[in-house]
C-alpha cells in the first residue's frame, strides 16, 4: 500500500499502487439544479455504445432519481453500510475510504450487484422523498423534495477498478487520466464491478469480459466533448480538465468551479477514489443529505449558488454550459459575454451573460388583441 | 429500402461466413478417444491425491478445500492428465450472477530453473492449461446466453463493431485448453499455438464428480520436451463456480507435484 494525499477528504489515505499522475485529467461538472431527467444522455451513449448482445442491461450514462432511485438497486447505500460511520472534521474525513475498510482477504470493500439489481434502471423516477400531504404544496420550500442524478463513470484519479483488477487490465491513460479496461487482458473475473463503488464497471455475458464508460475517447482526442454532454438537454454539463488541487488555473472551467469557488463537489469523496465528475449539489434538498452525498462543502456550495452577485464568473460560466460540442479550455468573461476557447486559442463560444430582453406593450394595437406574452 | 438491403445482404455475407471463422477456432480440437476421461487405459496409469487449500498468497484470497486425483500417461505423441474431483454443483453459467466451475494444470516451461510454484516468477515461465465448464458445455451456456440477451442489432453492426470476430473466437472451443504463460501473478498471457492442448471434461451426476483431462505435447516445437522421460512436475487449480470462485479465488496446491507418467499405448 502507497500513501497518497487525497484533497478531496483533507488527508493521506492507502492506495495499492504508486499513483502517478496523468498528463492532465479528464473532468466533468454536472449541474443538478438544471437537469430535467429527460435522460437524452443516457440514451446517446446508448446508441452510441453499448447496443450490442450482452449489453442489454448496461447504461454507462444513467440518471436516477434521488433520494430512492439508483442503478444498480441501492449502489450507494449498500456500500456506505459497509464502511460504517463517516464522520468530517473541519473538511477531514475522520471515516475509512473503501481501501482501509477492506475484509481480510480482500483489497477493497465493496458488493456485487446480481442481474436483479441491474434490472431496474428507472426504480424510483420521479418519486419525492416523503408522499406529499395536504397543504404541501402552499408550504415553500417544499418539504417532500427529489432531484436527478446523472451518472458516468468518474474516472477517478484512484480508481479502485484498476486497483483490484488481478489481471492488471485496466490502466488510465497517461495523456487525459481515461480509465480503460484492456479488452484482451480482461478475463472477466468482475472484481471491478464489485468494488467500483459507483458500479460503472460492467460484465459483458456474451464476450465473457468487462466493460464500461470509455469517456468517448475518439471524440476527446479531436478535441470534442462526450456524447453525454453534446447531447444535454438542460445544458446542464460542462466537460474539461482539471488541474491539481494546489496549482489551479483561474481562466479553466472547471479549475473555477471546483478549486476556485467550490461550488461543484465530488461525489461521496468519502470513499477515497478522488472522483472526477463534480456536481453543483440541488438546492432544494435537505443539507444532510446533501453533506452525506457530496461532502462538507455541500451546504456553502447550496448557498453561493443561491447569491449568484457575489461571484458573476460563477453566473458566465453556468451560461457556457452545453454552448459548443468542443471541449472548452479557458473561458474569460465580459461586461456581456462569457466567451470559451479551445485548446488552441480559438474562440469556441460566446453566449450573453443575461438574456437579451424587449418589453413589448400588452396590447398589440395593431392586431387589436392582448398579449399573451409581452417579453 | 436501400437501408432494409444494405442490412439483410450483411446478414447474409455475415453468415456465409460464420463457418469459416468457427472452422478456424475449432481447428486443434480432436475427436480423438483417447482424451475420454472414462477410457479403460486410465486404470493403467500413474495416481496420485493431491489436496488443495484456499490460495491466501495474493489478494483477493479464496477458494475451497480439495481433494483432487490426478491420473497421467502418455498415449502416442502426448502426455494426459486427469484430474477427478467432487463437486455438488455442475456450474456452467459465466453471467452477471454466476460463476462457472473450472480446472486448471501448471507445468514449468523449463526443468533447468525450477519456477515459482505461484504462477512462475521472472525469466522462469510456467505454462497453464486452462479448461472451464461453459466452454465445455457449450450448447448449454450459450442457450442460456441468448435466451438472456437477445438483441439482434449487434448482428446488422459488424462487421463495423470492431473486436466482434475475435471474442467468437478468443473462446476455446469444445475439447480445447487455454494456453496461458505466466512469470508471477497478474502476469498470465494467452498464446497462440496450432499444437494440439486439449482439454476435454464430464460431469457425473450421480458421483457429483468432476472428470477432466488434460493432453500436452510430449515433444512441443514451442516449448521443447518439458516431461523427460515421463517426468511431471505439476501444480493445480480448481474453481468451484458455486462458491463465486474466479480469477485467483481458488483451490491450489501450495508446492510442485511430482509424478512419472508411463506409456499406456
Amino acid at each position: 500500500m502507497a500513501k497518497v494525499y487525497n484533497w478531496q477528504i483533507g488527508r493521506e489515505m492507502e492506495f495499492p499502487y504508486e499513483p502517478v499522475s496523468p498528463d492532465r485529467q479528464i473532468a466533468f461538472v454536472f449541474d443538478t439544479n438544471k437537469c430535467i431527467g429527460c435522460q437524452t444522455c443516457s440514451v446517446a451513449c446508448k446508441t452510441q455504445w453499448t447496443t450490442g448482445k450482452g449489453q442489454e442491461y448496461m447504461w454507462w450514462n444513467n440518471v436516477e432519481s434521488r433520494p430512492y432511485g439508483s442503478y444498480p438497486l441501492a449502489w450507494d447505500i449498500r456500500l456506505l453500510n459497509k464502511l460504517g460511520g463517516q464522520k468530517w472534521e473541519n473538511g477531514v474525513y475522520k471515516g475509512k475510504t473503501i481501501f482501509e475498510a477492506a475484509p481480510q482477504g480482500e483489497k477493497a470493500a465493496g458488493w456485487k450487484p446480481v442481474r436483479d439489481d441491474w434490472s431496474n434502471p428507472n426504480i424510483g423516477e420521479d418519486e419525492c422523498s416523503e408522499a406529499v400531504q395536504e397543504n404541501d404544496f402552499i408550504t415553500v420550500p417544499h418539504m417532500p423534495w427529489m432531484f436527478y442524478l446523472a451518472r458516468i463513470c468518474n474516472h477517478c484519479t484512484l480508481p479502485s477498478c484498476l486497483a483490484v483488477c488481478p489481471r492488471m487490465s485496466i490502466y488510465k491513460r497517461k495523456e487525459d487520466g481515461i480509465v480503460l479496461i484492456d479488452q484482451n487482458r480482461c478475463h472477466g473475473y468482475q472484481e471491478c464491478v464489485k468494488y467500483c463503488p459507483y458500479k460503472k464497471s460492467m460484465f459483458r455475458p456474451t464476450t465473457g469480459v468487462s466493460e464500461k464508460c470509455i469517456a468517448c475517447f475518439p471524440r476527446v482526442e479531436k478535441g470534442l466533448v462526450t456524447r453525454c454532454v453534446e447531447n444535454c438537454i438542460g445544458k446542464i454539463r460542462l466537460q474539461g480538465w482539471l488541474s491539481p488541487h494546489d496549482n489551479p488555473r483561474e481562466d479553466n472551467p472547471i479549475d473555477y468551479l471546483v478549486h476556485i469557488a467550490k461550488i461543484a463537489l465530488p461525489l461521496y469523496p468519502q470513499l477515497g477514489l478522488m472522483p472526477n465528475v463534480y456536481y453543483i449539489p440541488p438546492i432544494n434538498v435537505p443539507v444532510p443529505f446533501i453533506t452525506q452525498m457530496f461532502g462538507p462543502g455541500a451546504g456553502a456550495a447550496v448557498q453561493k449558488y443561491k447569491n449568484p452577485a457575489k461571484d458573476p464568473k460563477v453566473v458566465a460560466l453556468l451560461m457556457l454550459f452545453g454552448s459548443t460540442d468542443q471541449i472548452i479550455e479557458k473561458f474569460r468573461v465580459t461586461d456581456k459575454y462569457c466567451i470559451g476557447f479551445n485548446g488552441k486559442g480559438d474562440e469556441i463560444a460566446r453566449v450573453p451573460i443575461e438574456e437579451p430582453t424587449a418589453i413589448r406593450p400588452s396590447y398589440d394595437e395593431k392586431r387589436k388583441v392582448f398579449r399573451m406574452s409581452i417579453t | 429500402m436501400k437501408t432494409i438491403f444494405k442490412y439483410t445482404l450483411g446478414k447474409v455475407l455475415i453468415y456465409s461466413l460464420l463457418p469459416v471463422i468457427f472452422a478456424g477456432t475449432q481447428s486443434c480440437a480432436s475427436d480423438d478417444k483417447q482424451l475420454d476421461p472414462n477410457a479403460g487405459y486410465w486404470k493403467d496409469s500413474a495416481t496420485v491425491d493431491v489436496a488443495l487449500t484456499p490460495q491466501m498468497i495474493s489478494l483477493p484470497y479464496g477458494g475451497t478445500e480439495k481433494s483432487v486425483r490426478v491420473n497421467t500417461a502418455i498415449v502416442g505423441e502426448n502426455i494426459l492428465f486427469r484430474l477427478t474431483w467432487k463437486d455438488d454443483t455442475k456450474d456452467v453459467y459465466y453471467t452477471t450472477d454466476s460463476f462457472p466451475d473450472g480446472a486448471a494444470i501448471m507445468f514449468p516451461v523449463s526443468v533447468d530453473s525450477m519456477p515459482s510454484p505461484f504462477m512462475g516468477n521472472q525469466g522462469s515461465p510456467v505454462i497453464i492449461l486452462h479448461w472451464r465448464a461453459d466452454w465445455q458445455f457449450r450448447e448449454k451456456a450459450e442457450e442460456k446466453l441468448t435466451r438472456d440477451y437477445p438483441a439482434d442489432y449487434v448482428d446488422w453492426q459488424l462487421p463495423y463493431e470492431a473486436g466482434f470476430f475475435e471474442d467468437m473466437g478468443r473462446k476455446p472451443g469444445k475439447g480445447e485448453a487455454a494456453v496461458y504463460l505466466s512469470e508471477g501473478f497478474g502476469t498470465l498471457t494467452a498464446i497462440e499455438t496450432t499444437e494440439s492442448f486439449l482439454a476435454e471434461g464430464i460431469y457425473d451426476q450421480d458421483s457429483k464428480t468432476y472428470r477432466v483431462v488434460f493432453s500436452v505435447p510430449l515433444n512441443s516445437q514451442k516449448f521443447g520436451n518439458m516431461f523427460e522421460n515421463g517426468q511431471a512436475s505439476f501444480t493445480i487449480a480448481v474453481w468451484d463456480g458455486s462458491e463465486e470462485e474466479v480469477g485467483g479465488r481458488k483451490a491450489v496446491t501450495y508446492s510442485w507435484e511430482k509424478i512419472e507418467a508411463r506409456r499406456i499405448r
